[in-house]
């Protein structure tokens, strides 16, 4: 999620001056103007092969924009530089290309801070909108095929709590209708001289936009400037509108209007030893929670509550709760954590990062992700083994212990020393050399303590599949070899 | 695979695109196999009515179709299961016949794609010649005929072509068999399923069903299938055929050998999966490596030598029938043993293979549709295949017996569909969840559901689905009084239609 924690030492050297995260009343007249402050940015990416992950997919190219905040940093969305591995800038009515570094991502909101790393200019601040809303006129800036800046109206059309285009997290987003043809994502939304907004994604059949909005850029920039990097606030339970009258009356609020059903609650999170499963959470950091799980936000009116968390607290911070639960009302205290993909039994892993593996005997085994589930294409749930998708679907966020998870052999490349397993593919490990694995650090473990991989233990497989001890190192060296296999493994950090 | 019957029905299991072969003449072999074939290959008219699963109180179609069989010793009609399943009314006809004449299935085989009809009124069968069967299946490249009544024409049809291979294959009918099949080049088309192969004259297997994508692939049910079907019948009951249970993996890896101190000379494959259900439980166990069955020497590959060629060891109890004994010779813990396993063909309900001549169960309470989970229920077309319940549906049906899911069940019991009314608004989302609990009961029938809702918690029926943490609740006096009403409106003819087995 942190591409880099030292971004106050890298601001640091470059003697930025910290950003003006409320905007100056009225504003004023030396302010550089906001569409000086636009930069096209190209990104070329490389993803890890999702099936080969020793080796990376074809390089693609991006365009986007990025806007300057302060000195030589600028923000963008983190899916514009997701896996890059160079990005330019350029700015207006320029062909000249700067390279930029990416100072730390944040797929949980999309966001991303870029640096030319150039000598600083000190120029003011870049000031972030605070007030608006449904129904207001924004601008849109980009830049033509020459170069030069175009501006386009937009209008905000709804302002929800949903899930991000390019990662399975919900946030606050603007949808905007716009009269102009938007060309890239990281657009910025302006109001007067002030940032509203950074463009997602874009439907040109539609005209409109999809936005991250000002409160999200102004909490990730005073996070990013502030480290370390705490990221977005959780409370850490899954919940249900409660509308059904019979199930109300069951669970003893039938008297009541509002409230919302726990379903359940993420093992390390403030809620695990909080909330309980069928609770029913009435009121929020002080604002009533209505029968479908919405409130009535100051700013933005009817909101998903999840935004009181997301949106309005910080990590850290505590929360009063007033909750039901075997009838009786009562109030309890939650504190608010970050999420880590990482805790997860199956991550996300949202931004594609390249998978730990091992390869012994030809054997590929990793840990199981999301995003690895989801490279088996559209109709993924149906092509891949049963079991692995309804542990996603089912129990993806709930480990049973810590570190837990779903490490399975992945494949297996043709070898004589795997003849008689080449068939296995796609299938959850439970024991590595008799020894129980709960995820691949332990594997990386016993295979570092043993030297080599001598025995897979397959779920539901009573026979374990056995490797040639004394022809292992002379199998490994081949299969490099012949598979063009630079590293038989990969160990973040190692 | 992609498979077709052949049987000309115009239901959507056995639907195929029309297709238009050009026939060239016989030769005079075949013709005199043309000429005893018009005495006793038939033709036989169906009318069959499936349940409706996804509406499980009515049915689909009728539908209409057509298909082959012919006259066996014994007066027997042999033709196709698929062709003569759910049939409603069944009439056989003669080549060069006006009459049509009344017939019942006798016996059916789902496993095996084979039944037999009978005929009560005698005068059907003068004039005809009964086909015999083989001694032995021909070879490769060896010439068969294929008679039959192809794309509904009233003339018997005659084609020809070659053993292009032998093989095992899945049989479509059950949905999760796999037996022998013999593979014909000959042409093959809806219509021709049931009608006889023949090899110098003499039955060697059953047109029975094709690949719709490829071209010139015809299969029959072939003559080891078939004598065991009617050896099976020959008691008057079809038992089907045993199950061993026993997964067993491969031992060509010299490692994997050496781990399970299995010596140099001998050979054979390693039991990694017993099925709870299967005649092998308790019998083998866990890493037993099987070396012979009967005698007969197991490969490192699994197959045995038979005849001039390998197969399977699984063929060696595909020639077995219920209540006879395999015998293993079995590496067990670096010694050796010899173990018996008595064939059974347990009541097993989760190996889903497609019903037949069952109408669907169901109950139904508050409007709320509750059915055990079927192959046939996950193909209605209704069903959203990204949904995470449907997903979970075809988890339990995978593993079942895998993960230990079915304990403590006979089926899994699901919500099948929502009658809307103003008792189940809310649950819709509740469609396609596995009912795991009522009311702190366990469910693991529809016999079960009905016990439980006799129990409703402080006046309300509390259901949990697996994989939901939200419970269903249903106001128990409304639902009772809205069942009625829901009935009605929906032309449901009775709130249930149970006929479950006991419990294994």
């Amino acid at each position: 999620m942190i591409a880099d924690c030292s971004i106050k030492h890298l601001l640091l050297a470059c003697g930025l001056v910290w950003l003006q995260l409320t905007p100056p009343a009225g504003g004023s007249p030396e302010q550089e103007s906001i569409e000086s402050r636009l930069a096209q940015v190209s990104v070329t990416y490389q993803s890890p092969d999702p099936f080969r992950p020793w080796q990376s997919d074809a390089p693609g190219v991006r365009r986007g924009y990025a806007i300057r905040v302060d000195g030589s940093l600028y923000i963008t969305t983190e899916s514009l530089v997701r896996n890059h591995t160079l990005v330019e800038m350029r700015a207006a009515r320029t062909g000249l290309r700067l390279p930029a570094d990416v100072l730390m991502s944040d797929e949980q909101v999309n966001l991303a801070l870029l640096s030319t790393g150039g000598a600083a200019t000190n120029p003011p601040s870049c000031t972030v909108a605070d007030a608006v809303g449904r129904k207001d006129t924004v601008a849109i800036l980009q830049f033509d095929e020459t170069g030069e800046l175009q501006r386009g109206a937009g209008k905000v059309l709804q302002i929800s709590f949903e899930e991000l285009p390019a990662a399975p997290y919900a946030s606050l987003v603007f949808s905007l209708l716009t009269d102009l043809n938007v060309n890239g994502e990281g657009a910025p939304v302006v109001r007067g001289n002030s940032l509203a907004g950074l463009i997602m994604s874009y439907d040109p059949s539609s005209r409109t936009g999809k936005m991250i909005p000002y409160p999200i850029l102004r909490r990730f920039l005073h996070d990013a400037t502030s480290p370390p990097y705490r990221g977005v606030a959780v409370a850490g339970f899954t919940s249900k509108e409660l509308v059904d009258p019979a199930q109300r009356a069951y669970l003893g609020v039938g008297n009541l209007s509002g409230g919302i059903l726990v379903l359940s609650c993420i093992p390390g999170t403030g809620a695990e030893d909080v909330l309980r499963p069928l609770d029913v959470v009435l009121k929020w950091d002080g604002y009533e929670v209505d029968n479908m799980g919405y409130y009535d936000d100051p700013d933005f009116g009817r909101l998903r509550s999840a935004y009181l968390t997301h949106g309005r607290r910080e990590v850290g911070d505590t929360v009063a709760v007033r909750i039901v639960r075997d009838g009786s009302e009562q109030t309890v205290n939650l504190t608010l954590t970050s999420y880590s993909d990482e805790s997860a039994l199956i991550p996300e892993n949202a931004a594609e990062r390249r998978p730990e593996y091992l390869i012994e005997g030809g054997m590929l085994l990793r840990e199981l992700d999301g995003a690895y589930l989801r490279a088996h294409g559209a109709n993924w749930m149906n092509q891949l083994d049963q079991r692995l998708v309804s542990l996603y679907l089912t129990r993806r966020q709930i480990p049973q212990n810590e570190g837990q998870r779903v490490v399975i052999l992945a494949g297996v490349l043709p070898h004589p020393i795997n003849v008689g397993y080449q068939h296995f593919h796609n299938h959850a490990v439970t024991h590595v050399n008799g020894r129980p694995v709960n995820n691949m650090a332990d594997v990386f473990r016993i295979v570092s303590k043993d030297g080599h991989l001598y025995t897979l233990t397959l779920q539901s497989i009573g026979v374990d599949l056995v490797l040639d001890r004394s022809s292992l190192a002379q199998a490994n060296k081949r299969l490099a070899e012949i598979y063009r296999i630079p590293r038989l493994r990969y160990q973040r950090g190692k | 695979m992609q498979n077709t019957c052949f049987s000309g029905l115009k239901s959507r299991r056995c639907a195929v695109a029309a297709l238009v072969f050009c026939y060239c003449a016989a030769s005079s072999a075949a013709f005199s196999a043309a000429r005893d074939g018009r005495r006793s290959v038939v033709k036989i008219y169906v009318t069959s009515q499936r349940g409706d699963f996804a509406m499980p109180w009515q049915t689909a179609g009728p539908a209409a179709g057509s298909g082959s069989g012919f006259i066996l010793r014994q007066r027997r009609l042999l033709t196709n299961a698929h062709l003569v399943s759910d049939a409603k009314y069944i009439e056989v006809q003669k080549d060069n016949d006006a009459r049509r004449f009344q017939a019942e299935v006798a016996f059916v085989g789902h496993d095996c794609d084979l039944a037999v009809l009978s005929v009560k009124d005698e005068s059907f069968f003068e004039g005809t010649a009964e086909l015999g069967v083989a001694d032995s299946l021909p070879g490769l490249d060896d010439v068969v005929t294929v008679l039959g009544y192809p794309l509904g024409g009233e003339r018997l049809s005659v084609t020809r072509g070659v053993v292009s291979r032998i093989d095992y294959a899945n049989y479509m009918h059950s949905g999760v068999d796999q037996h022998l099949v013999l593979q014909v080049d000959a042409a093959i088309n809806p219509g021709n399923s049931g009608g006889p192969v023949l090899f110098r004259g003499r039955v060697v297997g059953l047109a029975f069903q094709g690949l719709s994508w490829a071209e010139n692939i015809g299969y029959a049910v072939p003559l080891p299938v078939l004598r065991h079907f009617l050896d099976d019948i020959s008691d008057g009951y079809y038992n089907g055929y045993p199950e061993l249970g026993a997964q067993a993996m491969e031992l060509r890896n010299p490692a994997l050998r050496e781990h399970l101190k299995l010596p140099a000379d001998r050979s054979g494959v390693a039991v990694y999966f017993l099925d709870p259900f299967g005649s092998a439980r308790n019998r083998l166990l866990l890493g037993d490596i099987l070396m012979a069955v009967d005698g007969i020497p197991i490969a490192d590959d699994g197959t045995v030598p038979l005849g001039d060629t390998r197969m399977p060891f699984h063929e060696i109890l595909e020639q077995k029938q219920w209540g006879e004994t395999v015998v293993f010779d079995v590496w067990r813990k670096g010694l050796d043993a010899r173990v018996a396993v008595p064939l059974r063909n347990p009541h097993d309900p989760f190996i889903y293979r497609d019903i037949y001549d069952r109408r669907p169960q169901f109950l139904i309470t508050g409007g709320l549709v509750f059915s055990p989970l079927s192959r046939e229920y996950l193909r209605t077309g209704s069903l959203d295949k990204d949904n995470f319940n449907v997903q979970l549906l075809k988890y339990y049906m995978q593993y079942a017996k895998v993960d230990d899911l079915y304990k403590g069940h006979i089926a899994f019991i699901v919500l099948i569909r929502r009658l809307a009314h103003p008792v189940n608004a809310y649950h819709e989302h509740f469609l396609d969840g596995i009912l795991e609990e009522v009311n702190g009961r366990p469910i693991g029938s529809l016999t079960d559901l009905n016990a439980a809702l006799e129990f409703p918690r402080d006046g309300y029926h509390v259901m949990r689905f697996a994989g939901m943490d939200e419970p269903l609740i249903m106001d128990a006096a409304a639902a009772r009084a809205a069942d009625a009403e829901i009935l009605r409106r929906y032309d449901v003819p009775a709130p249930a239609h149970v006929e479950e087995k006991m419990r294994p």
